[in-house]
This record gives C-alpha cells, sequence and structure tokens, in this order.
C-alpha cells in the first residue's frame, strides 16, 4: 500500500475512530484501525465488535492494500503533523512508513487478516426494516435522550434508547429512562419502522451523534433483527441492538398534573445549578417551594450550610413542595433551547412530575425525592 | 422496610416545632460524641441522618438494615437519653434504610417486572435449597462448632460480616447442610431475599447453555441480580477457565454490591487445584470455616437426631456402637443407621445391638478391620508386582519408589502408624523420607485421578487374601 491523503480528512476519520475503540478490549487487535486503500479511496474500519465504524476518504493511490495499525498511536502521529498531506506506505515484515513534512514514522502494522473485521450485518436482510430522517433531527433526538440512560449495569433492558413508532403515523419514538426519571421525544420520518420496538446502545448512539453534526439532509437507518445500521454520507455505523424489554414507559407518564407553573428556561437553569452548590453530594438533592407567583428553591447540606434563591414565575396552582435531584433537572434543561419557556408540571410531592418546553413532542419524566 | 420503636423515657416538654431538623440532630450528636469511642461514633452514630423529626417521631436515614439492628440493639439507649437532654421529650426512632427511599421509582412495576423474573429463580431455588437441610437440623460438635457459629453470624447478617464465606471440609461433614442452613434462614428473616444455591456444576451448565443459545448477557445479570450466592463444591470449577473468568466477574461484581457469597469446597482455598490464583485469592477475602470428622460424642448426637427426626427408636447402646463404628463421616454414619433402622422395620425386629453387630460386620466399611503394615505391605507388592523385600530394600527403581510411597501413604492413613513406625518398617528409613512420600501421595491423589483410583484399589484389596 503506497498512498497519500489529506491531513485534515484524516484526523477526522481517525478521531471518530477513537471512540469507537475500546482500548482495553479482552481482543488486543481491536485496539487497530485497518485501513484500506483502493480507487481513489482510503477505507477505515473502527470496531468493538458491539458498535462498528467504517468511513472513508479520498487519497491518492498509488498502489493499493490494506494494513492495520495502532488507531491511537497513527491519531497521535497525524494530529501532529502540521502539513496539508501525509504520505503512508506499507514497507518489508508490515513496517508502515508515515511521513510528512520533514518528519518520517515507521510504524509496527498488523496483518489486516488477523482482525475480525466488519461483523456480518442483519440490517439489510430479511425481516428488516429501514427509513429516513433528517440528520438534524436523528441528532436533536439523541441529545434530548440519551443522558437519561441508565449506567447501572444490573439493569440491563435499560442501557439503551428505546426506539418505536409513535401514535401519531410516520413519527418515529425514541424514549430513555434511568428509573428516576424519563425523555421521551418524537419527530418525523419517512419510510417503515419495526413492529416492535428496539433498544438501541448509548455507545452506538453517542458515536453516531459525534458524525452527524457534519450531515445535512437525510440518513438512513436500518433496523434488523439483531442490529442496526446508520448510513451517512462518508460512514456506516452499526451497533448491536441491546437484548432485553423495555418497560412499559406510557404507564408512567402522569395523566393529570394539576399544578402547571410556567418558568422562564434559562433563570430556572440557573437557578437551580446556583442553588445545588450547597445540595448534599450524594443525593444532590433541591426543595422546589411553590405558591402563587413565586418559585423558591432551596438547598442545604449539614457539613457546608444552605443556598435559596426564589424566581418570580407564572403559577396559581396549590402550594406545594418538593424534592428534586438536581442533576435531573439540569441535564434537560441543557438540553431545551435558550430563551425559551418551559412547563413544569406537578402532582403531589411523591409523584412524577413533567417538564416540557415549547416543543409538545418532547417530554421529561422525573421523580421528585424526599428532603 | 420501617422498624419502628418506642422509647418511653424522659419528660415531655414541648418544644418549638420550627426548630430545625439538622440543627436538632447536630445538638443531639454533640451529646452524644462524649460519650463513645471515636470511631464507634464514626462508625455507627455519624452515618445516620435525620429524615424528618416532629413531635413524637424522629426518623433516621441508615445504610441498610444491619446498620438499622446494630444501632436498635447497641446504641438506642444512648441515642434516646441524649434526645431527652436535646428536647426534653420521649421520642420512636425508626429507621429507614431503603435507598429508593429518598430517590422515588419511576417504575413501581420495574420492581414487578424484576420480581416476576426472579421468583421464578428463587423458587426453583428454593427446592434447590434442601428443606430439610436447616440449622435446626445441624448436631454442633467441638468440630463443627466453629463453622456453625460463623454461619449463624452469616445468615443474621448476610453481606456484611463475613463476605465470602468459605465452608471447606471433608466429603459428607456437613458443608452443604450449613450453605443450606444459611440460605434457608436468609430467606426465613427477610422473605424478599433472592438467594440462589447452584452446585458450581450447575453453574457451569447453565453458562454452558447460555453460551449455547447465544443468551450470556441474560445468564450474568440472572447472577447479579442475586442477593445471598450459594456455590456449592467450587473445587468443581478446577480447570474450566472460562467457568471461572465468568464466575470471576460474577463474584466481582457481587462483592462490590455487597451480596453475600457463600462457598463450600473440600479443600482449603489456597490448595484449590486448578483453579486460578486470582480467585482463590478472592475465596480467602472473608471468613474461612473448616468442618471436622466429628468426635465420638457428636457422632452419637448426631445418630439421635436422626433418629429423633425420623421416628426411630434407637437404644443408646446401638447409637454408641454404630459411631463408634463409622468414624469416617457423617453420611457414612447416616447410611448405617438407615440401614439397620430399615432392617429392622423389613423384618419386624427391635433395633439391638447385636442386630447392629450384625448388619455391621456384613457391610464393607461398616467399621475398619484392623489392619497391619504388613497387610498393607503384601497388598502393594501384589499390585505392583514386585518382590516383598524389595520394599524395605535401598532400590529406588521408578516402580519400587512409587510402590514403596504408596505403601508409607497407606500405613499412615489407614493403619495409623507413626511416621517414625513406617520408616522403621521399610528398611529403616528417616520419619522425614515418610512425611515426604504422605504428602506427595496426597498431592498426586488430587490431580490425578487415575492415580487415586488405584491407590483406592490397592488400599481395599488390604486383607483380601
Amino acid at each position: 500500500m503506497n498512498i497519500s491523503v489529506g491531513r485534515e480528512d484524516f484526523v477526522k476519520l481517525l478521531a471518530r475512530a477513537q471512540g469507537v475503540i475500546d482500548r482495553r478490549h479482552a481482543m488486543t487487535i481491536l485496539t487497530n484501525v485497518v485501513l484500506e486503500a483502493d480507487d481513489g479511496r482510503l477505507t477505515l474500519l473502527a470496531t468493538d465488535l458491539e458498535v462498528s465504524l467504517l468511513q472513508w476518504c479520498p487519497a491518492t493511490v498509488e498502489t493499493p492494500g490494506s494494513v492495520a495499525l495502532s488507531s491511537r498511536k497513527l491519531f497521535e502521529v497525524v494530529r501532529e503533523s502540521a502539513s496539508d498531506t501525509i504520505e503512508l506506505r506499507v514497507l518489508d515484515n508490515l513496517w508502515v512508513g508515515v511521513s510528512y513534512g520533514r518528519s518520517s514514522f515507521k510504524l509496527t502494522g498488523i496483518d489486516p487478516a488477523d482482525h475480525p473485521g466488519m461483523p456480518t450485518s442483519d440490517a439489510d436482510g430479511e425481516g428488516s426494516v429501514s427509513f429516513e430522517i433528517e440528520a438534524s433531527a436523528l441528532s436533536e433526538m439523541i441529545a434530548k435522550t440519551v443522558f437519561s440512560v441508565s449506567h447501572d449495569d444490573t439493569r440491563s433492558n435499560l442501557a439503551g434508547v428505546y426506539l418505536c413508532s409513535a401514535e401519531k403515523k410516520g413519527k418515529l419514538r425514541m424514549v430513555a429512562t434511568d428509573g428516576h426519571r424519563l425523555a421521551l421525544i418524537d419527530r418525523k420520518i419517512k419510510g417503515d419502522l419495526p413492529e416492535s420496538g428496539v433498544i438501541l446502545p448509548r455507545k452506538g448512539l453517542a458515536e453516531i451523534a459525534k458524525v452527524l453534526p457534519e450531515e445535512s439532509g437525510l440518513v438512513t437507518v436500518s433496523i434488523g433483527r439483531s442490529e442496526a445500521v446508520v448510513k451517512l454520507s462518508d460512514s456506516v455505523l452499526s451497533m448491536c441492538l441491546v437484548e432485553g424489554t423495555f418497560p412499559d414507559y406510557k404507564q408512567v407518564m402522569p395523566k393529570e398534573t394539576p399544578n402547571v407553573a410556567l418558568l422562564d428556561r434559562d433563570d430556572f437553569l440557573h437557578t437551580v445549578r446556583r442553588v445545588s452548590l450547597l445540595s448534599s453530594e450524594r443525593a444532590n438533592g433541591v426543595r422546589l417551594s411553590l405558591s402563587e407567583g413565586r418559585l423558591e428553591i432551596n438547598a442545604n447540606n449539614p457539613d457546608l450550610g444552605e443556598a435559596n434563591e426564589d424566581l418570580e414565575i407564572d403559577y396559581s396552582g396549590a402550594e406545594i413542595v418538593v424534592g428534586f435531584n438536581a442533576r435531573y433537572l439540569l441535564e434537560v434543561l441543557a438540553v431545551l433551547p435558550e430563551n425559551s419557556r418551559v412547563e413544569l408540571c406537578l402532582g403531589t410531592e411523591l409523584s412524577p412530575g413533567v417538564l416540557r418546553g415549547e416543543d409538545s413532542d418532547y417530554s421529561y419524566v422525573v421523580m421528585p425525592m424526599r428532603i | 422496610m420501617l422498624t419502628t420503636l418506642c422509647l418511653t423515657v424522659g419528660v415531655t416538654v414541648d418544644i418549638s416545632s420550627s426548630s430545625n431538623i439538622n440543627e436538632l440532630w447536630n445538638q443531639a450528636l454533640s451529646s452524644i460524641q462524649p460519650e463513645l469511642a471515636r470511631d464507634e461514633f464514626e462508625s455507627w452514630i455519624k452515618p445516620m441522618k435525620p429524615v424528618s423529626i416532629d413531635e413524637r417521631e424522629v426518623e433516621l436515614s441508615v445504610p441498610n438494615r444491619m446498620f438499622a439492628s446494630w444501632v436498635e440493639d447497641n446504641y438506642l439507649d444512648i441515642l434516646s437519653k441524649a434526645w431527652v437532654r436535646t428536647c426534653g421529650r420521649r421520642a420512636t426512632f425508626t429507621f429507614t434504610w431503603d435507598k429508593g427511599a429518598l430517590q422515588g421509582e419511576l417504575f413501581k412495576d420495574l420492581r414487578r417486572t424484576k420480581g416476576k423474573e426472579v421468583p421464578e429463580v428463587s423458587s426453583k431455588r428454593s427446592k434447590g435449597l434442601i428443606t430439610r437441610y436447616g440449622f435446626d437440623t445441624f448436631v454442633v460438635g467441638q468440630s463443627n462448632q466453629f463453622a456453625h457459629a460463623a454461619s449463624m453470624a452469616v445468615a443474621s447478617q448476610p453481606g456484611t460480616l463475613y463476605n465470602p464465606f468459605f465452608l471447606y471440609g471433608g466429603v459428607g461433614l456437613g458443608k452443604t447442610h450449613l450453605a443450606n442452613a444459611i440460605g434457608k434462614a436468609v430467606v426465613q428473616n427477610e422473605p424478599k431475599t433472592r438467594v440462589l444455591f447452584l452446585s458450581a456444576e450447575s453453574f457451569t451448565n447453565q453458562l454452558i447453555d447460555a453460551i449455547a443459545r447465544n443468551n450470556t448477557p441474560a445468564f450474568k445479570s440472572r447472577m447479579r441480580r442475586v442477593d445471598v450466592l450459594i456455590i456449592d463444591d467450587v473445587q468443581f470449577l478446577a480447570r474450566r477457565e472460562r467457568t471461572q473468568e465468568e464466575f470471576f466477574h460474577v463474584f466481582n461484581a457481587l462483592y462490590e454490591a455487597g451480596k453475600q457469597i457463600i462457598l463450600t469446597s473440600d479443600t482449603f482455598p489456597n490448595e484449590l487445584q486448578g483453579v486460578e490464583e486470582r480467585l482463590c485469592n478472592r475465596f480467602g477475602w472473608g471468613l474461612v470455616a473448616d468442618l471436622q470428622t466429628p468426635d465420638l460424642e457428636t457422632r452419637i448426637a448426631i445418630l439421635e437426631c436422626k433418629a429423633r427426626s425420623e421416628g426411630i427408636d434407637l437404644p443408646l447402646d446401638v447409637s454408641a456402637y454404630i459411631a463408634e463404628k463409622v468414624d469416617s463421616n457423617i453420611r457414612d454414619l447416616e447410611g448405617a443407621l438407615t440401614r439397620i433402622s430399615a432392617y429392622a422395620s423389613l423384618n419386624s425386629l427391635q433395633i439391638t445391638k447385636s442386630l447392629a453387630e450384625e448388619l455391621m460386620s456384613g457391610v464393607a466399611g461398616g467399621g475398619p478391620k484392623p489392619v497391619s503394615m504388613e497387610d498393607v505391605a503384601r497388598s502393594v507388592t501384589r499390585h505392583f508386582g514386585i518382590q516383598p523385600g524389595e520394599l524395605s530394600a535401598r532400590r529406588r527403581t521408578k516402580k519400587v519408589a512409587e510402590a514403596r510411597q504408596v505403601a508409607m501413604y497407606i500405613m499412615r492413613n489407614h493403619v495409623g502408624a507413626s511416621f517414625p513406625a513406617i520408616g522403621a518398617h521399610l528398611g529403616g528409613r528417616d520419619h522425614s523420607t515418610v512425611i515426604h512420600a504422605c504428602q506427595a501421595v496426597e498431592k498426586r491423589r488430587r490431580e490425578n485421578p487415575r492415580f487415586r483410583y488405584m491407590v483406592d484399589t490397592v488400599t481395599k484389596m488390604i486383607g483380601c487374601g
């Protein structure tokens, strides 16, 4: 293999590959990226066998060929380049020469045949479905749900975002929960959705989310029995679906929340952030006291002290005091647009509350805490 | 998950109800502090946080149920006095330890969904847990006193005291019984606890099954969901690397989550052959308790306990006779009793000492006949096909040396001769030579089943012709 490739493209591809590659994977071969050059194109494969990313960029190919290389080292070497093009050449005994400007490196390569390669996918096979969605919409859906995904090892069915069809036809729904809060969003798509919902792993979605901002137009998502594949303009990302049954999220959506407050998103966010500085570290609780036209937020930590702040809000419901984990509020407020209004709907101090922005297709349910 | 205790000390004095909870609590704390040693205060009083305080009730959040019961038993008096000093009124102390109590759960049924799967496991397991193996049917003697006491402690506070709890002892000495009893007691104390009792063998089989069905995540999560995991006969994990690997992760996950792990084995953890060192090492982290062969009095007590539970009328001289004849392990002991009682009931006879003598004499292993070192030497030379004199000669060919070692081992373990006596019998060898031979044979016996079979055969042949 003997090629030259633009630095900017190469760095971008390698940077994305780092996220997919698990440096502590039991199979050390998987810490390598596989480079393949052919037909004026360089293809780069990174996988941890659960999530795989295949990307490509244009290159001047003098001799086609392929090689596997330590993903991290190659990235570090290429990133330091000041020159616009990078030359790559496979030498004897799988040594790989990387050179730019006046620098040259010799890295140990590995026979690409030892790498398991792109896992075979069933996402295009029989029984699979596929749909198209705006890149920006998909990106938004992931950003607004993925933070609610559970980190609890023992609840593997919550370790991903649930993807199913919404009540309204032609809309995709994504739901994520960790058992304490739940985020749900609907967006328009073109195409078919699987009959029963599937769970996409957090890691796969996080990697997709990194690539999406550079995309424009439609992206294609295919879902098979055990895999989902997202096709983008310069890459394909496939991920294994999470096994297990997602809990019945519909039954936890509160039907009645008589106490509705309207707040300014920015004020609310900053107040909670300030007050939570003095909440206890583990529970991270803040107390919200609502009364007519007023919201008082306070927190106290027996070891540190206490904090109080009040806001003028649009509220005419009953007086109510309710505790929340501040993190659960901050994370959702962070993904809502700036300069917007949010609606906080509460039942009692022990029943779930709902937070909504101006977009009625996005809701966030959060369980209070006793403080 | 609340326990309520009423205290009726002190005089009721009204106190402004607007007092800050934490302030009150801190005042109480500062009055407790001088009364206790620093580490005692730090570990038992400080972790408690007030949840709510009103006229008559103080609700405290504690890390777990064990903590609550410990505080109840040991510090309630101090707490109550301090409370009277602080507020001048009596109070009811309530402890909350449910972690979820602070943060509400969105899915009430997430627990239930879990519940749906788990009872399946636990009901299957409660079949696996042998109901008649409880603490009530376990006879305690000097040989197993420690193991029994430790098991009781583990059962009362699973996951906190001794974790992992490792029981070892020879066959039929009650390892499985004790491990079972712990599981049973835990479920009795706290019916919601998920106890999983598995033999190492079925752990392996379930894993193989999961791999075959390509469903290892389900297996993993099933293992990680239990509160008490009991693995019987862990020595059978030997040389099963994948199983050990999986078990290692299960072990770590449970250990870190503070779940109780109970293991039984026929050897000391560090001597488990073919088990990875990191596992053996972990097995020894908690408490290792051994079960010894019971002494005569315990054996008699075991027989009488068994006889009582089976409704057998067993005269004292008969139980003493059986206990004297069978000294190897409890399984054989109970086997002998069953044999005698079955014979007696089938033939409508009374159980008497003479009947027992008659039956026991006809049974192989029912009371070892006294064997001499000569008998052993004869059997060994015959088996190895060497000349009788060669055992005590100087020759050290491979075959002769092996035969000599086996002879020494059998003389030591079945004749019970002393090391110097064996040495003297076999051509005036040093006692350290004999000790080495016994250890070497013991080691090979453990590692090599064929060798073990050979030694057992030679042993059985002693005194036959």
